[in-house]
């Protein structure tokens, strides 16, 4: 069979064909990752000012919640009930109707709420990982960075030495290859070398998974705030102690799809699934753990500044899990004790904690069946003091 | 048993009736035409049997990537119909629906995994190449080895009428995390339980065949250290699936029992299902993904561990060159063997499970890098100061090692824990394993394709249609995955039918639709393959030279194609290395391991 070798001439092409390959690539992505994402712009939105409330019809698209680009600037809206109170979760079906209400806008650019989803389309400096608000997170980032620089390192010295490979080392006429079956030493050098660097990656990051992971703030610190996390299909439950500082007593505060927090605090969490797994996801935070039914994992993080920030859930847990989103709100010291003292009053004369109707809503059954299933704070086989 | 009288009569019994009507039609065949039967059917040949894991495989790729290009879709346009999809599997929305979204994402990872994949490498050039490799006149046990592709159907039938089912499909992942794979209703799931439980036999079998006969059927002076790297990869490979798979199965069996029989595997105690907790309960939720990533980050080996070995062959091939290390090669295939089984809980970090465990298989996880970046070192040796021939099969190859190192790379960011928290079950971890899953090993299986071609059929594939191929291929590939990485640090989650209803990720839009656009070119490259392997079949330049690529290895001493059973019509012998290209001192740039030595006697014609 005829092998046709490349001719010299060839190569030029060949090279100027993969550079325009990578160019391309590259003006590719930029392109469509400047390009703002305008396919779910909502009409109505152009015109509905800070407070107000409208109605998508059949059809039209929007995200549940966080934060929409309208020609270039931020519109913070939030899915509500009819009534107007805030809905965070739920199958937001294609085809039904439902109610918005325009949180804040902002003007061209500038970010409505501090740091808020969606924000991190244009932010700086961020190539990769959406802005970051806790206190782990830098050295998280950093050790991203620093990895991106090693397999940076290596990924040009390796396919550079390939490409100088693939564009140097076609078949002449005649010719033979360089007869080496292998070389003791260079086997040597590669496996010495690498393994090195990944023992010193390995070391380095031991301690940060043991600060991120397992050392929980204890909640009887008073710079930590506990929250307790139910999840269930499709909708994050929180409840913050009331103003007695313990869980399960009548002035517990429950909500949906939105965590309060106070600025400033170790936040503990401590979740719990009441029927698949679901994953506790806070971009901004650098926190992801998944939410097991039978366990009740902890996790933490803190807050430094105040704001409302996505939490997605990032564990597959059937159809409605594309909707599961919440958001978490980071309230000003003072403003934190005003919606606590508010929230209370609402909740404790509304029931006494014993009478709880479903399991959707806020005032659900599900605070009732954590408290009666106690479990305690535990990973898969451990119980933990954590 | 449950799904023989189940109240849904039709459903539940139409895969067992197909299986049995199947099972009479064959042997109906066999008395009708026995010859036929024998040949094309039940056939004892791994010749032939590799063959019909070739085609049942691209035939289920077709399938698998109709699905991606469905998953495609929703991202780039969500909530607008798949254009066929309505047609193709009854969903009214056409697709749209999270249901199905999920439906999608699901079928697609098990078939391309379970159907295309494995069976690709292990079942069509495991069997093809590996007893012409080692110049043995067949399998072991011929008959396991058909039993092994035939026990390949019921998966088949299983897998294709999960879509059809009425409920829900299997929908929760080709990971089929219980309590959600447990508490799905409609009977996909359990027939995808039944699919992976009836694939694993078929490995199983394919395995303790491979085994067998590469430890114990191989020719005179072909040494283990004389093996080529395709056969070593094998054994290599056969070993992993022999330890993992049955822990799969059990695993399944178990879902299947908490799912069908009312066992509590993986039912947590106190878990609420239609409003009411309930009794039941007591086992481990995440047990089965101890077991599940017990066999499957093996599997993922699996799923590339014989591509580096066809790639180690091609390649030599193609650079005329010895390949570099052929001893650290083989070592580095048992290191990753070994090593494979002990970091399964990677795929565990942000699961519960302690996360003091979770250290110790981050460090696990960092070495297996190690063995990895080895063999990328070698090839690239292999490569350097070579003759490259400029064919298919050597550009198949060189893709192969350069998106490796893109794919390895990207699981370091994973090994680093505290990295993982942030891209794990993200856009990130699907450009990751389309790097190496399609990047490295498809790439690798289109090479090998063309390179084993004329063995195969005796004819030759079409060499524009094969360029064509090869590089719209791999340049929409690299539109289609790398911004992947990108959106996926961002936050872009996989799994999720309508990521934009987050605000945060809304700005992706774009560049997924730009991702989607290359996949559907992806797409349609991929008939230019199947045209080509088709009509080459018949209408291919007829090939009968023995060696058309020049190669040293022993399956290219036999007649284009082999001759039935018993493959060689000389008494195959290996003299030396596999490898012996450019020996300065040879007559010719390659010397074959079948080539005796100067001055010895002539090979003796085999006695028919
Ligand atoms: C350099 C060696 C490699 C390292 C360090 C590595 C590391 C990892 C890690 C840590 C994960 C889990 C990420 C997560 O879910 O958070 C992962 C996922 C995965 N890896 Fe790798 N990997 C390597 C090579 C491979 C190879 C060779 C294959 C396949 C042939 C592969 C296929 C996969 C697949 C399929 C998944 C995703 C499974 C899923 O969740 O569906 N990886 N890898
Ligand atoms: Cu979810
Ligand atoms: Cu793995």
């Amino acid at each position: 069979m005829a092998q046709i070798n490349a001719t010299p001439t060839s190569r030029p092409v060949l090279l100027v064909l993969a550079l325009a390959l990578v160019v391309l690539l590259c003006y590719g992505m930029r392109v469509a990752f400047e390009k703002p994402g305008t396919a779910l712009k909502a009409e109505m939105l152009a015109s509905a000012g800070a407070g107000t409330s409208f109605t998508l019809e059949d059809g039209a698209r929007i995200p549940g919640t966080g934060n929409i680009l309208v020609e270039d600037e931020l519109v913070a809206v939030q899915r509500v009930t009819a009534e107007g109170s805030p809905v965070n979760s739920g199958i937001l079906l294609l085809n039904n109707q439902h109610t918005f209400k325009v949180v804040e806008r902002g003007a061209a650019g500038t970010k409505v709420t501090n740091h808020a989803a969606g924000a991190s389309v244009k932010e700086p400096g961020t190539l990769f990982f959406p802005e970051n608000f806790a206190s782990f997170g830098d050295e998280v980032d950093e050790l991203f960075y620093l990895i991106l620089w090693i397999t940076g390192i290596a990924f040009i010295l390796t396919e550079g030495f390939f490409l100088f490979c693939v564009f140097s080392f076609w078949a002449k006429p005649g010719m033979r290859a360089h007869h080496l079956h292998g070389h003791h030493t260079l086997e040597l050098v590669w496996t010495l070398v690498p393994a090195i660097i990944l023992v010193a990656l390995a070391l380095l990051q031991a301690g940060m998974w043991k600060s991120m992971k397992m050392e929980i703030p204890l909640a009887d610190s008073p710079d930590v705030f506990e929250v307790q996390v139910a999840a269930q299909q499709f909708q994050w439950n929180f409840r913050v102690a009331g103003s007695d500082g313990k869980f399960a007593t009548p002035d517990d505060v429950p909500s949906v799809g939105e965590l309060h927090v106070p600025v400033g605090k170790k936040v503990r969490v401590v979740q719990r699934s009441i029927d698949v797994i679901h994953c506790f996801f806070l971009p901004n935070y650098r926190v992801k753990q998944d939410v097991v039914p039978g366990l009740a994992v902890p996790v933490w993080f803190d807050t430094s500044r105040a704001g409302r920030f996505p939490i997605m859930c990032a564990e597959l847990c059937g159809l409605g899990h594309t909707k599961m989103g919440g958001t978490l709100v980071v309230h000003e010291t003072a403003d934190f004790k005003t919606w606590l003292e508010k929230e209370s009053t609402l909740w404790t004369s509304e029931n006494d904690g014993q009478d709880r109707p479903d399991w959707s809503g806020a005032s659900s059954k599900i605070w009732w069946w954590w408290d009666q299933h106690d479990v305690g704070v535990h990973y898969q086989g451990e119980k933990t003091n954590r | 048993m449950h799904l023989l009288e189940a109240t849904d009569f039709n459903v539940t019994t139409t895969p067992w009736l197909v299986i049995l009507g199947l099972c009479v039609l064959m042997a109906l065949v066999r008395l009708i035409a026995p010859k036929f039967y024998s040949h094309y059917l039940w056939s004892g040949d791994h010749k032939m049997i590799g063959k019909q894991f070739l085609v049942s495989s691209l035939l289920w790729a077709v399938v698998g990537g109709a699905l991606a290009l469905g998953v495609r879709w929703q991202l780039a346009w969500p909530g607008s119909e798949v254009p066929g999809f309505k047609a193709l599997f009854g969903w009214p929305d056409g697709g749209a629906a999270p249901e199905h979204y999920n439906i999608m994402f699901t079928m697609h990872a098990s078939v391309m995994i379970f159907f295309v994949i494995i069976p690709l490498l292990v079942g069509a050039f495991g069997n093809f190449v590996v007893p012409l490799q080692i110049g043995a006149q067949d399998m072991a046990f011929p008959f396991l080895n058909a039993l092994s592709y035939w026990l390949m159907w019921p998966a088949f039938i299983f897998m294709a009428f999960s879509f059809y089912v009425p409920g829900d499909g299997a929908g929760a992942g080709w990971t089929s995390y219980p309590p959600l794979s447990e508490t799905m209703l409609g009977d996909g799931q359990t027939l995808w339980c039944m699919g992976v439980w009836f694939v694993g036999w078929s490995s199983i079998c394919g395995a303790v065949n491979y085994i067998t006969t590469i430890v114990k059927m191989r020719a005179k002076g072909m040494t283990l250290f004389r093996m080529p790297l395709t056969s070593w990869s094998i054994l290599i490979t056969s070993i992993l699936v022999l330890c993992a798979t049955p822990v799969l199965g059990s695993a399944v069996t178990m879902l299947l029992m908490d799912r069908e029989f009312g066992s509590s595997f993986f039912v947590p105690a106190a878990r609420v299902v239609s409003d009411a907790a309930q009794a039941t309960g007591g086992g481990q939720v995440i047990l089965w993904q101890h077991l599940f990533w017990f066999y499957s980050h093996p599997a993922v080996y699996i799923l590339v561990l014989p591509a580096m070995g066809m790639v180690s062959d091609m390649l030599a091939n193609a650079c005329r060159k010895p390949v570099f290390g052929y001893r650290p090669m083989v070592y580095s295939l048992i290191a990753i063997a070994f090593l494979g089984f002990v970091v399964w809980g990677h795929h565990m970090f942000q699961s519960g499970m302690n996360p003091a465990l979770g250290r110790t298989f981050m460090i696990a996880t960092m070495m297996i890098a190690l063995p990895s970046a080895v063999k990328t070192f070698n090839w690239l040796a292999t490569i350097y100061r070579s003759q490259m021939q400029l064919e298919v099969h050597t550009l198949c190859s060189l893709a192969f090692v350069s998106m490796w190192i893109i794919g390895g790379l990207s699981g370091i960011f994973m090994a680093a824990t505290p990295v993982d928290i942030q891209i794990h079950d993200t856009y990130a971890i699907v450009a990751h394993i389309h790097y190496i899953v399609f990047g490295s090993t498809l790439f690798s299986v289109f090479g090998a394709i063309y390179y084993w071609y004329p063995k195969m059929f005796g004819r030759t594939m079409n060499k524009p249609l094969a360029y064509t191929h090869f590089i719209v291929t791999f340049v929409a590939f690299q539109f289609t995955f790398f911004p992947m990485h990108v959106v996926g640090s961002r936050g872009m989650l996989r799994r999720t039918a309508d990521p934009y209803f987050y605000g945060n990720l809304q700005g992706m839009l774009p560049v997924n639709q730009l991702m989607t656009v290359a996949a559907l070119i992806l797409g349609a490259a991929q008939l230019v393959l199947a045209i080509n392997f088709f009509w080459s079949m018949f209408a291919g330049k007829v090939c009968t030279e023995r060696n058309p690529w020049k190669a040293t290895t022993m399956e290219w001493n036999t007649p284009t194609p082999p001759v039935g059973h018993g493959n060689f019509d000389v008494i195959p012998e290996a003299h030396r290395g596999p490898y012996e290209y450019a020996d300065p001192d040879a007559a010719e740039d390659f010397t074959p391991q079948f080539q005796a030595p100067a001055g010895s006697a002539k090979p003796v014609p085999h006695a028919h």
